[in-house]
């Protein structure tokens, strides 16, 4: 009774991964592929370092530096798949024309776009590792400190990527809602959080009310976990009431709240895609 | 504007059931409200059983779609593995699925460009990838929204046999055909529905809809060119018009009678004789899909209106 | 049409007319697109103000003089320009054939860089609400300095570079008249290194001579320099003496139209032999 439903949805996970991967990594050379990956987190890092650089008179300041590095290379993940999913949508309904043929097909839309963000997980996941390793080894950043349980990170970084996935949900729906050019706002949304998140910079420098926005995010903190663990210590001041277990708890109610919505809100805008009759809908103008 | 409102139609299984109506008379509203892509507003619609507003999954299970003149598809992907992806999507097991690849492919004229990418079909190929894709999950009910839209005429012929074969071999499965071409509802359809302004304004066989034409028919002789004028005929009671014009290869005439009731041809052929005429052949004109579509609706298939976008 | 209609007649100044009338019509069209949706201009004007805003504040978290600050924002409101460049320009005979539209261009008698010209000028409406809104917000809500006095020189090196980097535009036109899809992947991949080679958010003189130099290949790495240098003085590290800079950017102007107009007409000829300009969907 359950192997059969757990079956399919693998089937299907793993077919629209396929598919993910055809369209997006599959109609390239390799290299050219690689280089998509690698060449955004390469350059802003070193536009990060650069910045610093300069600032500190031809010397970088090392400690500094490595926080804006961790919190820039791990938000590689949230432009990559929270972008990715929405587009997805864009994509499939307009430029392919197949939402429909999927959409009738007796295929849940959710698990298929978590299935088609695979791909976008993977070329994150190879862009984070070579940022990483360029940190390392070209800039000579020390990543994690003697106490690091590397394990622990894994474990962060994929709760953080569950979050990032729900919250591509909830962007999916939008998109399945709106107009094409709608996807700025996705792309800006992003950009957002970007900002909010500190992702670059120390929370303390934001305004109070933009402060306020950002601890209602939880890549704040997120990205505040991967900064303790990679270097033993925080890098805003804002969140230093919050102990490390804290950090952790919020992150996961977040991650599982996210989640919640995501069904929720989801579900809504595919019914309302359903009475409007948005599924094959076209706005490319 | 309403797209659709008092449809009531029922489609037995096992059939090919035919929608005509013109641009925006609802016909694709329809479709896609049973293909579970649009909620009805009000009403309820049911397929296999199935609420589509309700249990759109339990419908989905059962059907496929094809959108005529699509050209859809991921430019990637080759032709097999288009096929075999929409399969999986339906859950076909692998073999099952490799086995319907080629059927499909072999029917459809597209085995010779099996490993070639979308990308680098014409527009008529990668409809027909569209059609073969709607086979693939070996449906119960198909719905082909003017499937042979904007297919050559050796294509559209392909798939209509293809839809004609189908149909024969599998007695349990059904078409829900809408076509703008009313030879091909009157070739493949057991029952057709005329459809405009959303609402049905008739339904039943294409013979049955010709014969609610009224009373009238009418028959085509050739008669040889010599013997007298032919415009006594007028005479007889029952027949209402007559035309003739020599026939330009043979020289023979060709006579139309448009007669009230068949009957009133024997007297005809009566006549023609004592007009020393003699009959050379005689067809009776059965009324076409077209000339039904046209009583119904008041004006030819491709006369558009000002339509509400359905 | 009438018989003195200008693509009839072979007259030098009817020839002008009608590409200026082709600038023109490109160009309005573009325009008015751009403005019919609202969320469109939010998109344009937010969402590039917030991208900058992260980098402005990562000067403040590390104590940087304030001037750095206007270092970002002048960068941002050049990446708006770049931008419209590579994207608004240089790409769009690449998606005119993805949309089979190419060949209406193709069969006007106009010259291609008049219907190039119209796209950019059209774009450049949005881009400068783009630009505008980047200042203005740097200005008001970072309290970026950007002294008035110096508004004008800043302003006319600003042209100048606009016009060499349009004509680099040009050039790439070309490229992506014939190749769309490959340099359509180089620039999407070369978007971010671009922005470090040119010195968007920092002076590019940081990088080393050596790296800014071939960054200066780009005419918006030396403008921007400039700029900043006109602005803020020896604070903008500047890499090299301002009043090198104008005529640095009018020799580049002038080579890269030069081969604009040579590649264009060669690429054309090259995709009509191949039967590629009205291949779609590659």
């Amino acid at each position: 009774m359950i192997v059969g439903p757990v079956k399919r949805l693998a089937q299907v996970l793993r077919t629209s991964a396929w598919l993910g991967w055809q369209v997006e990594a599959n109609w390239a050379e390799p290299w050219i592929f690689l280089m998509y990956a690698i060449a955004k987190p390469l350059a802003t890092t070193l536009i990060l370092f650069f910045m610093v650089r300069v600032v500190s008179q031809g010397h970088a300041n090392a400690e500094t530096f490595r926080f804006i590095f961790i919190g820039n290379t791990f938000f590689l993940y949230v432009t990559e798949v929270l972008i990715g999913i929405s587009w997805t949508v864009f994509r499939d309904r307009e430029d392919y024309e197949t939402l429909k043929y999927i959409y009738v097909a007796p295929v849940r839309l959710l698990p298929y776009l978590l299935g088609r963000a695979f791909t976008r997980v993977a070329t994150a996941t190879l862009g984070v590792l070579v940022a990483l390793l360029f940190g390392r080894l070209v800039l000579g950043l020390t990543i994690g400190v003697p106490g690091t349980n590397w394990l622990l990170v894994v474990g962060a970084v994929l709760l953080g990527l569950l979050g990032v996935l729900w919250l591509g949900i909830i962007l999916a729906g939008i998109s399945l809602v709106v107009a094409r050019h709608s996807m700025n706002l996705n792309e800006g949304l992003s950009g957002l959080f970007f900002l909010l998140c500190g992702a670059i910079f120390p929370l303390d420098v934001l305004p109070r009310w933009a402060l306020h926005l950002s601890l209602l995010l939880p890549f704040t903190y997120w990205l505040e976990l991967l900064r303790r663990m990679l270097t033993g210590r925080g890098f805003a001041a804002s969140l230093g009431r919050y102990g490390d277990g804290d950090l952790w708890w919020i992150l996961a109610l977040a991650t599982v709240g996210l989640c919640a919505l995501a069904l929720v809100w989801f579900r809504g805008c595919e019914r309302i895609a359903r009475e409007r009759g948005l599924i094959d809908w076209k706005t490319n103008y | 504007m309403r797209a659709l409102q008092g449809v009531d139609l029922e489609v037995h299984r096992g059939e090919c059931f035919g929608l005509l109506g013109p641009n925006g008379a609802g016909k694709s509203t329809l479709i896609k409200i049973l293909t579970t892509l649009l909620l009805p507003t009000s009403g309820r619609a049911l397929v296999v059983g199935y609420d589509v507003a309700t249990e759109p999954f339990q419908v989905r299970r059962r059907i496929n779609l094809v959108s005529g003149g699509d050209s859809s598809g991921y430019g990637v992907l080759t032709v097999r593995e288009t096929l075999h992806l929409f399969s999986q999507f339906y859950g076909v097991p692998g073999p099952v699925a490799r086995r319907r690849e080629e059927e499909l492919m072999e029917i459809t004229g597209l085995r010779d460009k099996a490993d070639a990418r979308l990308s680098g079909l014409s527009t008529g190929m990668k409809q027909k990838l569209n059609f073969a894709r709607g086979f693939m999950s070996d449906p119960e009910v198909i719905f082909l929204d003017e499937p042979t839209l904007g297919l050559d005429v050796e294509a559209s012929r392909d798939v209509r046999a293809f839809i004609a074969r189908w149909v024969r071999e599998r007695p349990e499965r059904t078409v829900l055909l809408t076509t703008h071409y009313m030879m091909e509802a009157d070739e493949l359809c057991g029952r057709v529905a005329i459809i405009d302004h959303g609402r049905i304004l008739a339904l039943d066989t294409p013979s049955a809809l010709k014969r609610t034409l009224p009373e009238e028919a009418a028959f085509e002789f050739q008669v040889s060119a010599t013997g007298q004028d032919l415009e006594p005929l007028l005479e007889i009671t029952g027949v209402r018009s007559i035309s003739h014009h020599a026939h330009p290869g043979t020289g023979a005439v060709e006579l139309k009678v448009v007669v009230q009731e068949d009957d009133v041809i024997g007297e005809v052929l009566g006549r023609l004789k004592g007009l020393d005429r003699s009959v050379l052949h005689l067809t009776k004109m059965e009324p076409t899909l077209e000339t039904v579509f046209i009583h119904h609706v008041g004006r030819g298939l491709t006369d558009e209106e000002a339509g509400n976008g359905a | 049409m009438a018989p003195e209609d200008a693509a009839r007649s072979s007259g030098l100044g009817q020839r002008l007319r009608m590409n200026l009338a082709a600038v023109y019509a490109r160009a309005s069209v573009r325009v008015k697109a751009s403005f019919r949706e609202r969320s469109w201009l939010l998109g344009e004007t937010l969402f590039p103000f917030l991208a900058m805003s992260a980098f402005v504040l990562v000067y403040r978290g590390l104590r940087a003089p304030r001037e750095y600050e206007g270092f970002v924002v002048l960068g941002g409101a050049m990446i708006a320009y770049w931008n419209n460049v590579i994207w608004g320009m240089a790409s769009q005979f690449f998606w005119e054939r993805e949309q089979g539209q190419l060949q209406l261009y193709l069969i006007t008698p106009v010259s291609r860089m008049s219907i190039l010209l119209g796209m950019a000028l059209g774009g450049m409406a949005m881009t400068t609400t783009r630009a505008a809104a980047i200042l203005t917000g740097g200005i008001l809500l970072f309290h970026v300095s950007l002294p008035l006095e110096r508004a004008l020189p800043a302003f006319g090196l600003f042209l100048l570079t606009l016009g060499a980097a349009y004509s680099l535009g040009m050039i790439l036109s070309s490229l992506f008249l014939l190749w769309g899809r490959e340099v359509w992947h180089t620039a999407t991949i070369l978007q971010e290194p671009v922005y470090l080679l040119s010195g968007f958010y920092f002076p590019v003189s940081a990088m080393g001579v050596g790296i800014a130099i071939v960054g200066s290949i780009l005419p918006v790495t030396l403008g921007l320099d400039g700029i900043r240098q006109v602005f803020y003085g020896p604070a903008a590290h500047g890499l090299l003496p301002v009043r090198w800079i104008p005529p640095i950017q009018i020799a580049l102007t002038a080579i890269f139209l030069f081969v604009s107009a040579v590649s264009l007409r060669y690429m054309e000829n090259l995709g009509k032999q191949e039967g590629r300009l009205t291949v779609r969907g590659d």
